[in-house]
């Protein structure tokens, strides 16, 4: 992995979970699950890195995380999206759209 | 508030994984593990065996350790970085305004410093515990007269029925003890013959106090009783001035010289207190046990005060509750003793801190003053910086810098602040510590438990320092929540300053100005009445006079002997040269009040509570002691040789304030007065002379003069020795030492004052609330004026643009310096108004402090008024010079 895949796959993770957690607070293993789902299992996000992602966005104040217990009754840490990162993830989207435009834009010139 | 919040929320997290990596990381293997599971338990569902399940879970999770790894990266590695370049950052800015970081400091220092020093003094004194095992459960004894008792003391001594009677009777006391002083003449061990403050106390006052002793014993139990043994236990201090240290010392004899004791039985040294002992009252430097009989019942004699430790699970209130009960049953017991008259208590720690508690709780409102003008003014400097990097502030957000990245800097800013104002004020304040008891001229008690309290600095610290972040940060947060274009179009576009943030500036400073006022109306009052009691004449000369205090052993000297002893004194004293008269007194003018004095008037109806009519302090006097002091004689005689003599008939002299009250429009002389019980004699009134402020500065209470020599025989041993000399008072000390060693080589000086010195005592403590008040005024003073100067010179800066524009429109220099000032003026006037108020309303608590000046004199307040406004001007000078200088082009072209 050189380090511009890294940044972009980061970047692209980050907003992949401001966006599920925007539907509601969830547990690590609940994001990576709705991620699947919501990707029509299309995009395979490697499960592990998932964590140092969250973990970053908890210390940048965009998400919240509190222990809390979860479905099956098991102790669990509980994500939840801040003011700020709800802020964040419109940004993030803006982004992203003007980005994927721009791409979709040259292929098509192309 | 949201940003607020999650700024707490990441300094939590921060610090977690700062303070608590292990706990950290334990979170992230119990995340990491329920995540497997979660995975494991769906393959399962699935139809996947448990195995396959468990290899699949962690193929799809990745290298576990790997992202453990990642994810501790994630969380610390930014934090540490961002701190340092913050700190570099701040202390670079810092650097660039000098005079901002200065005042800051400044004001941050004075409000610690200050607060922190009276603070310390304050809580040493009144709240540091007493020097004994569990002090809290001590408790002080003493009686009260109601006037319904025919007398009225306040407060009075106990005697030994009374003693004895709530000893066996109480049910809240785990032991009771009597304590009483005496001045004892001490010839042993090395030096001269000294006179020693001694205590005459029950050998339970060792056991109430649980204090050991140093060396061999304290009293015991079988020392007392109505025929004390002859023992004594001795102070750390007396056992090395006057013994060397010498542990050899205990069981060796010495002669306690004492007015109450007839013979003269040597005592055996038994013990030795540890260093700092000194119980009843400070100087204490020898105990001996106090006679107590339990088979005295004479009820009318009171000579000591009792101390005594709570049983183990008893309050104050239920003894305080059980004295009561016990009182109302006394009343019914013995009507001729206990109606209106009974013991009461306190707890210890209040009766030793006495009167000092006003005066402290006084100055510990005025420093309080202090701490939130501080407060102001470092509020109000932070908020015009804050103003003043607005634009910066919307640049960078605008080029993408966090909002908590801007955040970050100035919370650190702040924090280089408070430190350097910490620091300072920390300085300051165990400079102040030491400067206030040095001032303090001894009259303050329990100064030696006053040290530089840790926990005051912690208060003082931790305020100052709040305010200083939650007004560092308060710019910053509206900037940052404010849209960044916005911001950005405001601040560069607008030549003329917000409206909205100056607003709050002006209200803070307003509020500073209108605390400065309070407070300087308040050293302004305080001054005028200092200066009263400075100027009040006493109404008698007191150039050149010595006292020199004398207490003669009642086991060497009769009453008839001590009467000749003074009278061979005062001849060779007389006859040394520099003296111009000699005579003797009770007590000195003005050293202490005595207004417990009774006295009736032959003829006079007795009042319905009790045999006595009038109320008066009485002095014994020598028959020179009126015109040494210069008092006139307004009508009658004054005392003669003949009144000195013994079996005289008895006289009284009495002074102008006396007879105006009890004599309105008659001739007091040949009348005839009684003083105390109705079984003394009548003495006639034979003059009057001028009235002097015989109790102290302030105090006008009527004196009665009976001659020296007709005093009641055991006080008359003691006296004091009156000298007026020709040059300074003290040269003529060791002339009159030298008197007293040839009559009898075994007496001693007890002590020597000046009235110069009594003066100075007397008017200690005005001084030194004076002192602190007037210091505390010019910190606000001076604090007022930065505030002033910080929120119009930053008015002036903000306002550059648009004084240029006036300027280039043709404004002259004058009128924008008018502008300025005006400025200035409206939130002085502000704010003295506001203040002047508050004092109006507030200064009714001074009063008690207050020598004929009323709370509302309006000569203080219209000098106060002129101080404000002309420090405010000054202030406002400056910037209103430097607006007036505005170069119109390069102001307009700043923007």
């Amino acid at each position: 992995m050189t380090d511009r895949q890294a940044d972009l796959l980061q970047g692209t993770l980050d907003l992949l979970i401001l966006k599920t957690l925007a539907l509601g607070p969830h547990h690590g293993w609940g994001v990576s699950q709705r991620i699947q789902q919501m990707s029509k299992e299309v995009l395979q996000v490697n499960q592990g890195s998932l964590y140092p992602a969250l973990h970053r966005l908890e210390h940048r104040g965009w998400i919240a995380a509190e222990w809390g217990t979860s479905e099956n009754n098991r102790k669990a840490k509980f994500y939840r999206l801040t003011k700020r990162g709800r802020a964040q993830l419109q940004t993030e989207e803006a982004q992203w759209r003007r980005f994927s435009e721009a791409v979709e834009w040259i292929l098509e010139k192309g | 508030m949201k940003p607020i919040m999650s700024i707490f929320y990441r300094i939590r997290i921060w610090l977690r994984s700062f303070l608590r990596p292990e706990a950290v990381e334990q979170e992230l293997e119990m995340e990491f593990r329920h995540h497997l599971e979660l995975e494991i338990e769906k393959s399962v569902r699935e139809g996947m065996s448990l195995r396959a399940a468990r290899r699949k879970a962690l193929i799809d999770f990745g290298g576990v350790e790997r992202f453990k790894e990642q994810t501790r990266e994630a969380r610390s590695t930014r934090f540490g970085e961002n701190v340092v370049a913050d700190l570099r950052l701040a202390l670079r800015r810092l650097k660039k305004s000098p005079g901002f970081t200065l005042l800051t400091i400044l004001t941050l220092a004075l409000g610690i410093g200050a607060t922190t020093a009276t603070f310390s003094v304050v809580s040493g004194v009144l709240l540091e515990p007493l020097p004994y095992d569990e002090p809290e459960n001590l408790v002080y004894m003493n009686t009260y007269f109601l006037p319904e008792s025919g007398y009225d003391f306040p407060e009075y001594a106990v005697g030994s029925p009374e003693y004895f009677d709530y000893k066996n009777a109480n049910r809240s006391m785990e032991e009771v003890a009597a304590v009483s002083t005496e001045s004892v003449t001490l010839t042993a061990g090395q030096g001269d013959p000294e006179v020693v403050r001694a205590g005459w106390v029950s050998p339970s006052m060792f056991t109430v106090l649980r204090t050991p002793p140093f060396l061999g014993r304290t009293l015991v139990e079988a020392d007392g009783g109505p025929d004390p043994a002859a023992v004594t236990v001795i102070s750390y201090d007396l056992w090395q001035r006057r013994f060397g240290g010498d542990s050899t010392v205990l069981g060796s004899l010495v002669t306690l010289g004492v007015e109450i004791q007839e013979e003269l039985v040597p005592s055996e040294i038994v013990g030795v207190m540890p260093p700092g002992f000194s119980h009843p009252g400070p100087g204490i430097q020898l105990w001996a046990p106090l006679a107590l009989d339990p088979a005295r019942t004479d009820r009318g004699s009171h000579w000591f005060t009792m101390i005594g430790r709570l049983a183990e699970g008893v309050t104050f209130e239920e003894a305080d509750t059980e004295v009561k009960a016990m009182m109302e049953q006394w009343a019914i017991i013995y009507p001729d003793h206990h109606v209106g008259h009974g013991l009461f208590m306190k707890p210890l720690l209040d009766h030793e801190v006495g009167d000092a508690r006003a005066t402290l709780l006084l100055l510990l409102g005025a420093v309080g003053f202090v701490l939130l003008i501080a407060c102001a003014n470092v509020a109000s400097l932070l908020l015009a910086r804050g103003e003043g990097r607005r634009r910066e502030v919307a640049v960078r957000n605008a080029l993408g810098a966090g909002r908590t990245r801007i955040l970050q800097e100035h919370l650190t800013e702040s924090f280089l602040l408070a430190v350097g104002g910490g620091a300072v004020g920390l300085i300051l304040a165990w400079v102040g510590v030491r400067a206030l008891l040095a001032l303090e001229p001894g009259n303050l008690p329990r100064l030696d438990s006053v040290g530089l309290d840790g926990r005051v600095l912690a208060f003082t610290a931790g305020a100052v320092m709040l305010t200083t972040f939650l007004f560092g940060l308060m710019p910053a947060l509206q900037e940052a929540r404010s849209n960044p274009g916005d911001a950005l179009r405001d601040a560069g576009t607008r030549i003329t300053a917000g409206v909205r943030p100056i607003r709050l500036r002006k209200g803070i400073v307003v509020a500073e100005v209108a605390l400065s006022v309070l407070l300087i109306v308040g050293a302004g009052l305080m001054v005028r009445s200092f200066r009263n009691l400075l100027v009040e004449n006493p109404g008698f000369d007191t150039e050149n006079l010595l006292f020199a205090r004398f207490s003669l052993p009642a086991a060497e000297y009769t009453p008839e002997g001590s009467v000749e002893f003074y009278e061979r004194l005062e001849e060779g004293v007389a006859v040394l040269p520099g003296v111009v008269g000699v005579t003797y007194t009770s007590r000195p003018p003005l050293l202490w009040h005595d207004q417990e004095g009774r006295f009736h008037i032959e003829g006079r109806p007795v009042t319905a509570t009790g045999p006595l009519c009038c109320v008066g302090s009485t002095v014994a006097v020598g028959e020179q002691f009126h015109e040494l002091l210069g008092v006139p004689l307004i009508r009658g005689r004054l005392f003669g040789l003949e009144d000195q003599l013994p079996g005289a008939p008895g006289v009284v002299l009495v002074d102008e304030s006396a007879a105006e009250r009890y004599w309105p429009g008659e001739d007091p002389v040949g009348k005839r007065v009684r003083f105390g019980s109705d079984r003394l004699p009548w003495s006639e009134v034979v003059g009057v002379v001028g009235s002097i402020t015989y109790d102290g500065p302030g105090i006008g209470f009527p004196t009665l003069y009976h001659p020296a020599n007709q005093t009641p025989n055991f006080a008359a041993r003691s006296r004091y020795l009156l000298v007026k000399t020709a040059g300074e008072p003290r040269a003529l000390v060791d002339g009159v030492r030298g008197v007293v060693r040839g009559l009898d080589p075994g007496q001693a000086i007890a002590s020597t004052y000046t009235m110069d010195e009594i003066q100075g005592r007397t008017l200690a403590r005005p001084r030194f609330i004076l002192t602190l008040f007037s210091v505390f005024a010019g910190v606000a003073l001076v604090l007022g004026a930065i505030g002033i100067y910080g929120v119009i010179s930053y008015g002036v800066a903000l306002r550059a643009g648009e004084i240029g524009i006036r300027r280039a429109l043709g404004a002259e220099e004058s009128s924008v310096m008018a502008m300025v000032l005006r400025q200035g003026m409206v939130l002085t006037g502000t704010g003295l108004l506001v203040g002047l108020g508050g004092a109006l309303a507030g200064t009714r608590i001074l009063t008690g402090f207050l020598h004929e000046v009323r709370p509302h004199d309006p000569v203080t307040f219209l000098a106060v008024a002129g101080v404000i406004l002309g420090v405010a001007l000054l202030a406002a000078f400056f910037p209103a010079r430097r607006a007036s200088g505005v170069d119109p082009l390069v102001a307009l072209r700043v923007e």
